[in-house]
Formats: structure tokens, sequence, C-alpha cells
């Protein structure tokens, strides 16, 4: 009897670590969110001239680089939910703060400025899978080599299971980036539930991401590819609760070729890390 | 006095009223001398399918961040006596520029004057610009992707880089780029065609080019693939 009650107390024990949640984004009364968004860009040219020994490396030239970080202050607002499950969401960039050592300072009071009128409308299903991510103003629209924030804010954002999961489970999700002129970029997702904890009263599971994409960017004055994937890992805390995220931070490596068709020079290939980091503040 | 007073009132509130952009009217966007100055306050975007004319004499002031995107067909049609103006509200303050994507539609752009933009641009589009001045613009003008932008008798003064060729020909006729810091940017793989014998008197140098400048630093990698890795990584 003794041993039967010591085995149905250790299955009870397990049953209960082995709790099953949904997790699903909130997207039919969120009351709005602003988070703190952060991406911090390292790109070095893998250059085989520069290493020592060679006549660059003697001059004294250290290879080339470039270093560049974005810090936004985003709100996010549902202003429609819909009988799918889905929401649109308006997002604003409420404050920015851009430097680079590629730009200048007036580059960047610019980017700083057409940022700050960065409005993007989404809509979002309850996975967190998002669709018709348009700019609000066609005039915000990034020129040329300007920088983005709805491209790193969808590679940040995790895309959740359609089934309840418990601690260990995984999933695999793609989501499709869709950018102007036409642009897509295909990211490829991988989750695990590592670990359901309370914290201040607040339920929240602690997701791993893993993510790899091809980056492919290319038009008459050149290209950018990559030979093999990009690849990230992160984690990110969702409030199970509430159905938003807490906090999430995302490491990217990837190794780039570039090609100018004007110079028809060969570049050397570029080693690119990105640090993208999301928390939110109220 | 009774009837001066009002009447001197309504002739303040005419002279010192601003018209705000008007929107698109039957696919046609006029800016009428009548009814200058108008006021720009955010972003004006110009459908591929919509016209945009304005007369001799009309002043448009940017306030904030303002951006004029032009997709479609675009006639500025200043004269010497009476130019188009484009100008900051706040003259300490930029405003973004003009963005000219016009396609296949040949834009026409006489007597106009761009001040306090931070980049004026001509992307997948072919023009004419005469008599325009470009005045303290951070870009005064970018050739970022133009088939053939006619130049005549334009003038370039006080921008930070007066104008810089990424892709594209430009055909200078009478052209002065003087009096800026930089004269003319040719960037990496750009050729740049034309009389420059009026491109002097800038203070750091008339022609730079990117390729040169990398060169002597020992760099391989342009500006642009620079930008391009952090706008598409």
């Amino acid at each position: 009897m003794k041993r039967i009650a010591l085995l149905l107390s250790l299955f009870l024990f397990a049953a209960c670590n082995e709790q099953k949640v949904t997790l699903a984004f909130n997207t039919q009364n969120s009351s709005g969110n602003v988070f703190a968004f952060d991406s911090k860009l390292r790109v070095l040219a893998d250059d085989q001239n520069a290493l020592p020994g060679k006549d660059s490396a003697k001059k004294g030239l250290a290879p080339e680089a470039m270093n560049a970080r974005l810090s936004v202050i985003l709100s996010s607002k549902l202003i429609d939910s819909y009988d799918d499950g889905t929401g649109r969401f308006l997002m604003n960039v409420d404050s920015v703060d851009y430097s680079s050592d590629n730009r200048s300072v007036e580059e960047f009071e610019h980017i700083e400025h057409y940022l700050k009128a960065q409005t993007f409308q989404f809509k979002m299903a309850p996975d967190g899978q998002m669709s018709s991510l348009k700019m609000e103003d066609l005039a915000s629209i990034p020129d040329a080599g300007d920088l983005d924030i709805r491209r790193n804010f969808i590679k940040i954002q995790p895309v959740l299971p359609s089934a309840p999961v418990r601690i260990g489970d995984t999933w695999e999700r793609q989501q499709l980036v869709d950018g102007d002129s036409g642009k897509r970029l295909f990211v490829y997702k991988w989750f695990k539930i590592e670990d359901l904890f309370v914290r201040n009263g607040v339920r929240l599971a602690k997701i791993q991401m893993n993510v790899k994409y091809k980056p492919h960017d290319a038009d008459d004055t050149g290209s950018l590819t990559s030979d093999d994937f990009v690849l990230g890992s992160g984690s990110i805390l969702f409030d199970v609760d509430a159905g938003m995220i807490q906090e999430g931070t995302l490491e990217v490596d990837g190794k780039l070729c570039a090609v100018e068709n004007k110079g028809a020079e060969v570049l050397p290939r570029l080693r690119v890390h990105q640090s993208l980091s999301i928390r939110r503040i109220r | 006095m009774k009837i001066v007073l009002p009447l001197l009132l309504c002739a303040c509130i005419t002279a010192f009223a601003v018209t705000p952009f008007p929107s698109s009217s039957g696919h046609k966007v006029i800016l009428k001398a009548k009814k200058s100055p108008y006021i720009l306050e955010n972003n004006f975007v110009l459908p591929p399918e919509d016209s945009l004319i304005i007369e001799a004499g009309v002043e448009v002031y940017m306030s904030g961040y303002a951006k004029l995107l032009l997709r479609g067909a675009v006639k500025i049609d200043g004269t010497p006596k009476k130019p188009v103006a484009f100008r900051s509200a706040d003259s300490s303050e930029n405003w973004s520029g003009i963005y000219l994507a016009t396609d296949s539609r040949y834009f026409v752009i006489r007597n106009l004057i761009v001040e306090n933009a931070f980049r004026n641009t001509v992307a997948n589009s072919s023009g004419l610009f005469e008599k325009v001045r470009f005045v303290n613009n951070y870009y005064g003008l970018w050739l970022e992707d133009s088939p053939k932008a006619e130049f005549m008798d334009c003038h370039f003064s006080r921008n930070r880089f007066a104008f810089t060729v990424g892709k594209g020909k430009a055909n200078f006729r009478k052209t002065y780029i003087q009096n800026n810091v930089f004269g003319i940017y040719v960037e990496k793989g750009a050729d740049f065609t034309g009389d420059t014998t009026l491109v002097k008197n800038n203070l750091e140098t008339d022609i730079r080019r990117e390729s040169d400048e990398m060169a002597s630093q020992g760099r391989r990698i342009s500006r642009k693939v620079w930008n391009r890795i952090e706008a598409g990584f």
C-alpha cells in the first residue's frame, strides 16, 4: 500500500512538472505595449590582405570594419480585432538613438528623424505570425541604404505553437519578411520551451529560439548574398497570461558576400554579428 | 475708424495666411501662385497616376522633417522673375527633401530654389533641371539612378555635398557648382560626364572620387556596401 502511495505521489509530482500551457499573443483586447528595442551591428571584412606578413598589414592597415547601434522605444496599440482571432496593430516609434562609424553626425540626425516618423501597421495572428506589414505613410519608406525597423522587429518576434506545450517541447515555423520593392525573405525559426516559472506573480515561459535565413538583396548596383545560412540564437521570456513578450535577445552571425556590379572587383567576405534585444517597459 | 480697423485686420490675415499643401483632385495637384505661400506639415506622396503642377512664384514652406515623394508626372514651372521656392519653415532645421522617382515620366523643373533640405534625390527617373538653385542642403542633389538627367544653367552653392553621382548619366550645360564643401562626389564605380569647368571654388575639393579616396586609405569596401549590409542583413 505504501509503495502504491509513493508511486502515486511520484506520478503526481511528475505530472505537475509536466504541466502544459497554451502560448498565444493577445490579439483581441491588448491595452497596448511599450518596448525598448536595441540593435547592435558589427561587420568585419575577412580580408586576407590584412593578415600579418601581407603588404597592407605592413603598412599598418587594419581590416575594414563597421559598427552601428540603434536604440528605439516602440509603442504598439491594438486598433482592430477580427473574428478569426487576428488583430491589427499600430506601431509607433517614440524615440530613437542611432550611431554608426560609417556615417556623419548629420546622417545620424537624418536617420533618427525619419525613423521617428516611421509608423507601421501589421496584422498579427495569436501565434505571432505577422502579415500586411505596411508603412502608414509611403514617404516614410526608407531610401536606399537607410534603416527599416520592421525587418529587425520581425527577426526577434517568436512564432508560437498552435497546441499546448510543456517543458522540453519543440516546434518550427517559417516567417516571411516582405520588404519593399518586392524583396522577400524567409526566416526559419526553431523553438524550445526551456522553463515555465512565476516571477513577481507573472507566469513566464522561457523559450529558446534559433533562427536561420539566407539574405539575398540584389539590384542593378550590386548584390548581397550568403553561401551559408545566417544563424542566430537567443531566448524569449513570454508572459503566458497577458500574451505578450516580456523580454528577449537574439545573437545573429553570418558571412556575407557583397558584389558591386559597377566595379567588378571581388570584395572580401564580410563577417557580420548582430545583437538584438527587446524588453517590455509597460 | 470702425470700418478701417476690421479692414486692416482682414488685410493682415490675408497677407500672412498660409495654405496647406493640397491633396490630389482629379489626379492633379496644382499649386497656384495666388494661394502661395503653402506649408507642408508632414510628408506628401504623389502617386504614379497623378501629376504635380506648380505655377511660377509659388513658395512652399516645409515644416519638421517633411518629404516630397514624387512618383507621378512633375512640372515645376517657375520663371526667372518669379521662381518657385521650397524652403524650411524653420531655417535652423532641415526638411527631408525631394525624392523624384517618376520612372518613365520625364520631369521638367524650371526656376526652382531648393533650400535647407537634407537630401534631394533622383531615383529611377529622367528629366530636366533648368535654372534650378540648390542652396544650403546637406546633399544638394543625389543622382541615385537616372538614365538621363539634364542640367541647364543650374547653381549649387553652400551645400555640404553639392552633387553626388551614384548611378546614371548627368549632362551638364552651364551649371555652376561653387562655394560648397564638396563639389561633385562620384561614388565608387559611377561615371560622370559633362562640362566641369564651372565646378570650382569649393572648400574641400571640386571633384572627389570615392575610388581614389578608398585607394589612398587602403580600403576596398565602399560606403554603399556598408549601408546595404546595415539595411539588408
